[in-house]
């Protein structure tokens, strides 16, 4: 037991072992009284054995007598009741007996009213009138009423209420209801069991909220008294189901229907609830209704349910009411989904009482109605989800809570927010929410943490369903609605990079905007979705380095993709609203303001654009995006690591863009050749260098004419057939087929690979030597295969014997040179050679290689 | 037999915001032993999304993946005595040609070379040796391509044989291919040239 007295009485008794606690008083009382009970219990019996029926009466009567004690508990007066209850059960089974053997119950009935001591008169009444009702000797209505009203007599809170509960213990089964033995015209019906539980409940509710107000012993200090006082109350929790048996039976009673229900019993429980001005009372009695009474009828009684919860005591915990009645409608509701009433709206049952609780009682805290609100909404979407209205009034009402507060309540926020959650992941769906005229400015009432965090929820939603938000005015909103992602906020803490917690919650924010941003678009319509991509450079512009160089990559990736839907659009005749060239030129003005900060990023997004907007044949543009990336690299690129692999990234976009005119392309190309010559490694020099050869031998154009060639032959045989996806229709696209003479300038091919033949020889090690070596032997092989004038069989065979000179130079095997994988490198391209001798398109040439000597030196 | 999973290219969130759903209900748990993964991610979750998939996971790293997810530029793995070779490609030059993925084939030694970068499925044999590319899982914007077809692989590899799938999204259809490879002729190509 938690009770303070008997703690500090426990810590007592280890130095004065003959002072008893007030827990152990009570055991020895009660086992005192036992002792005593169980004794005479024990002649009782004996009695009853020799069918000595008054001389058993009267020893039942000294027996119920102990119940007059006023030392005990309620707890251990219950255990006394029991044990008298048993015996007081033996003894109606044997005047039952005694009936059948032609005793007239009503005389033993009568003949208890003669008990001298008033509270074992009243037992004896209740123990015979039971045996009367079953007896049929008079009719049950008319016990049930004596009964009940008889129990007045004892007006002891304790005592009364213990009596009374016996009562409604030995009427059970025993009260007339429907399809019941005792339910005919002269017994009564179910209205009068009604009457008679009822009339019982009042009463016992009356002595059992009077326990409180027991005055505790006059010796005892003012402090000790308010614990006694504590204590009555405590005590008399632990008994409340003495009062809830009551509304028990009436749930039970099948009699009792909806309008029984509706205009007879529920109401007088309810006027009770109110009279009694207790606490617990309401409480628990409140509880009990919404627990055993069935759901159905809570949905038809609503109203009256609802009417008493703004006129309970101050201290009723209101939102646990609503809580248990909200719960279990929503519980029924889906296991019931068509026994919902129609001409009832629930939800607006509901908000009108919140909105009574709301403005009288003057106690509820805020968090306490933004608790309410929350359940009102849960029950409201299980219900009504479609009923946006609902939705908006209670965030409405919230909001007015929190705008009230100096949001300072951590229980308030934390509310709110969840209320912000739970419409957020009930609707499931970005496009609804962004309806409510409310949600957005409610998220902005939030703090910064719950702001950021309720934000991020709602971009996850929309990545997580994928919801396309596709007009302008709703993503308007939905970056207002996620403003704290996309910009710093005032009320943000101090910005700290070295915070690695903050950073990865950072990022994923960022990147989470980042899926989203792929979301926010008009399929089909490329105005309106270029209209929104201007719309998100413009808010995304805002955010800051540290969240630009997160939010720049989609934005030109989507810009980029819609180039190529108007591109698409045009070769399919649709009509668009302005040409690829508008979208090309806000890349660039997205890409030029940034590059300053973002150097390698924007870099390679140029080099993206230069690839589409060559696609879609802009030659001009090409080129400016080609120039600003080389720009980019020779201003900010100068890790030699980084220098060789960016310089990579443009020569291999730079062989793609087969659109430039002579002067456009030499420029790039020369440009391309004299940064690759200025690396500093001779691996990276030599690598960069033969890279470069790409450039002037266009395999990939002469492919692309010979399908072109096969394809205009193939459609001048079926002059009906239309090839619309391959068909180049724009007239520049056409010119990058044609192939133009510096695509095959074979001379400068012949340049770049001596030199990197030659970068490659000069002072290095032995080991990356012969690898790069091998590699350009690979690099002149393929241009050998392609054609190339001057890569012919004769250079190849001079580049291995350069290769097997030096060998001997070194005058080591070569497995002490290279790595096993270098090796096995060389040795798979010698055997790529054979392999291309003995089959393949260029037997013949092949042939001319001479790769005997090395062959014969592998090892 | 053992299943190994193809796929790469996905750019989320540069270029996209997921992997398409009809390919996450079939991309589940305990089904596939061995990723290997062409790159460009590009974000960490896409990389904590594969080690749902399986625990044995190979990721190579392309061109937009970031330095700190810390990738190889290649990677060999042997699976099953098979010799695969992974690259994303960018630094095949020019991108996507056979006969330069043949010397990045013979660079690595391997049987299969696995590539990206291109976003577009192709599968070809050239001199007894396999060439995979994926394709982009998430179908992400390329600039070789208008129309970029989702697409990933799955490998069956089998005693005599390779089974592959290619599973496709094509207007939102999906569509299973099925390849045969046999196997390829390992030891022997050894013990020609040692």
């Amino acid at each position: 037991m938690s009770n303070p007295l008997a703690k500090r009485a426990k810590s007592v008794k280890s130095k004065l072992q003959s002072i008893l606690t007030p827990d152990q008083e009570q055991a020895q009382i009660l086992k005192e009284i036992t002792t005593k009970v169980q004794r005479i219990a024990f002649f009782m019996r004996k009695d009853l054995d020799e069918q000595k029926t008054w001389i058993a009466l009267d020893k039942a009567s000294s027996m119920i007598e102990e119940l007059s004690t006023t030392a005990l508990s309620p707890k251990n007066y219950y255990n006394l009741y029991m044990l008298i209850f048993d015996e007081l059960r033996y003894l109606e089974l044997y005047l039952h007996d005694e009936i059948k053997k032609g005793t007239k119950a009503i005389e033993i009935y009568k003949r208890v009213q003669f008990t001298g001591k008033v509270l074992p008169r009243l037992y004896l009444l209740v123990t015979c009138g039971s045996v009367l009702i079953k007896s049929k000797e008079v009719p049950v209505k008319d016990v049930l009423q004596d009964l009940v009203d008889m129990c007045r007599g004892i007006q002891h809170p304790t005592k009364g209420l213990f009596l009374r509960y016996y009562l409604i213990q030995m009427t059970k089964d025993k009260l007339p209801d429907l399809n019941s033995e005792y339910s005919n015209s002269r017994d009564g019906s179910v209205k009068d069991s009604i009457d008679f539980i009822l009339f019982n409940f009042v009463e016992s509710n009356k002595l059992w909220v009077r326990i409180q107000y027991q005055t505790p012993p006059a010796n005892l200090s003012e402090e000790k008294k308010k614990q006694a006082k504590m204590m009555y109350q405590k005590e008399r929790a632990e008994i409340r189901t003495l009062i809830g048996i009551n509304l028990v039976r009436l749930s039970q009673l099948e009699g009792v229907d909806i309008s029984l229900y509706h205009g007879v019993v529920l109401p007088k429980i309810i006027e009770q609830i109110i009279e009694c001005h207790d606490t617990l009372a309401q409480q628990y009695l409140l509880e009990v209704i919404s627990q055993v009474f069935s759901d159905e009828f809570h949905l038809k009684t609503l109203t009256l349910l609802l009417e008493p919860i703004a006129k309970l005591q101050s201290e009723v915990n209101i939102k646990n009411i609503y809580n248990d009645l909200i719960d279990r409608l929503i519980r029924y509701s889906q296991e019931n989904p068509k026994m919902i009433p129609n001409d009832v709206d629930i939800f607006n049952v509901f908000f009108n009482s919140f909105q009574s609780v709301a403005d009288t009682c003057s106690t509820i805290t805020r968090y306490e109605l933004l608790t309410i609100l929350h359940y009102i909404l849960k029950l409201s979407l299980s219900l009504y989800l479609a009923k946006l209205d609902n939705t908006e009034k209670i965030l409405n009402s919230a909001k007015e809570l929190i705008e009230a507060s100096d949001k300072n309540d951590p229980k308030e926020i934390q509310e709110f927010y969840d209320i912000l959650k739970t419409a957020l992941e009930k609707y499931n769906n970005a496009n609804v929410i962004l309806e409510f005229g409310s949600f957005t400015s409610s998220i902005n009432l939030l703090p910064y943490e719950q702001r950021r965090k309720i934000a991020h929820d709602f971009v996850d939603n929309v990545v997580k369903n994928a919801t396309i938000i596709s007009e302008l005015d709703k993503v308007k909103k939905f970056l207002e609605t996620i403003q704290v992602l996309l910009q710093d906020s005032e009320d943000a803490p101090p910005y700290r990079k070295d915070d690695d917690y903050e950073q990865s919650i950072f990022e994923s924010e960022q990147e989470s905007v980042c899926r989203a941003a792929h979301l926010l678009t008009s399929p089909n319509n490329i105005n309106e979705s270029f209209q929104i991509l201007q719309l998100l450079a413009s808010s995304f512009g805002t955010g800051g380095e540290r969240r630009v160089q997160f939010t720049v990559y989609p934005l030109i990736f989507i810009a980029l993709k819609l180039a190529f839907s108007i591109q698409s659009h045009q070769k399919k005749k649709i009509e668009v609203p302005f040409t690829a060239k508008k979208v090309f030129q806000f890349v660039h003005k997205i890409l030029s303001s940034l590059k300053a900060i973002l150097p390698e990023i924007t870099l390679r997004l140029f080099l993206q654009a230069a690839q589409a907007s060559s696609k879609c044949g802009f030659e001009a543009i090409t080129y400016e995006f080609m120039t600003q990336a080389i720009l980019a690299y020779e201003e900010f690129i100068v890790v030699t690591n980084q220098q060789y692999y960016i310089i990579s990234l443009i020569i291999s976009t730079l062989q793609t863009i087969r659109s430039f005119g002579e002067d456009n392309f030499s420029s790039l190309s020369n440009q391309c050749g004299g940064y690759s010559s200025k690396l500093m490694l001779n691996t990276h020099q030599s690598r960069a260098v033969y890279k470069c050869g790409y450039l002037f031998w266009a395999d990939d154009v002469i492919i692309e004419e010979k399908k072109k060639r096969k394809k205009e032959s193939d459609s001048s045989d079926s002059s009906e057939s239309e090839s619309e996806s391959e068909s180049e229709s724009d007239e520049e696209v056409e010119k990058t087929v044609t192939i133009k003479p510096y695509f095959h300038d074979s001379k400068r091919l012949f340049g770049c690979v001596s030199r990197a033949i030659r970068v490659a020889g000069s002072s290095m090690e032995p080991a990356a030597m012969f690898e790069l070596l091998f590699e350009i032997l690979n690099v002149c092989l393929y241009f050998f295969d392609k054609g190339a004038p001057e890569i012919n069989a004769d250079y190849i065979n001079r580049l291995l014997q350069l290769i097997f000179q030096n060998k001997k130079e070194n005058d080591f095997k070569f497995s002490q040179l290279v790595s096993h994988d270098v090796l096995m490198f060389f040795k798979s391209t010698i055997q790529h050679i054979d392999y291309c001798k003995k089959s393949g398109p260029n037997q013949k040439q092949y042939s001319e290689i001479d790769c005997s000597q090395l062959a014969a030196n592998l090892d | 037999m053992v299943f190994v999973l193809i796929i790469g290219d996905f750019h989320i969130p540069h270029r996209t915001y997921d992997v398409p759903t009809r390919f996450k209900k079939l991309l589940v748990p305990g089904k596939i032993e061995i990723i290997l993964s062409t790159g460009n991610l590009t974000n960490k979750e896409t990389r904590e999304y594969l080690t749902t998939l399986a625990s044995d996971i190979h990721v190579v790293k392309g061109d937009f993946d970031d330095d700190n997810l810390n990738l190889p530029e290649n990677d060999v793995v042997v699976i099953d005595g098979i010799k695969f070779g992974l690259v994303h490609g960018h630094d095949v030059i020019p991108w996507g040609d056979h006969d330069s993925l043949g010397v990045v084939q013979r660079k690595l030694g391997v049987d299969i070379l696995i590539h990206g970068h291109t976003h577009e499925f192709s599968a070809f044999e050239s001199e007894g040796k396999i060439f995979i590319n994926p394709g982009s899982v998430t179908g992400a914007y390329s600039g070789f391509t208008e129309d970029v077809v989702p697409s990933f692989v799955l490998m069956d590899i089998q005693k005599e044989k390779i089974i592959t799938y290619v599973y496709k999204l094509k207007n939102g259809e999906l569509e299973v291919n099925k390849l045969f490879f046999s196997r390829p002729k390992t030891k022997e190509s050894d013990e020609n040239f040692d």
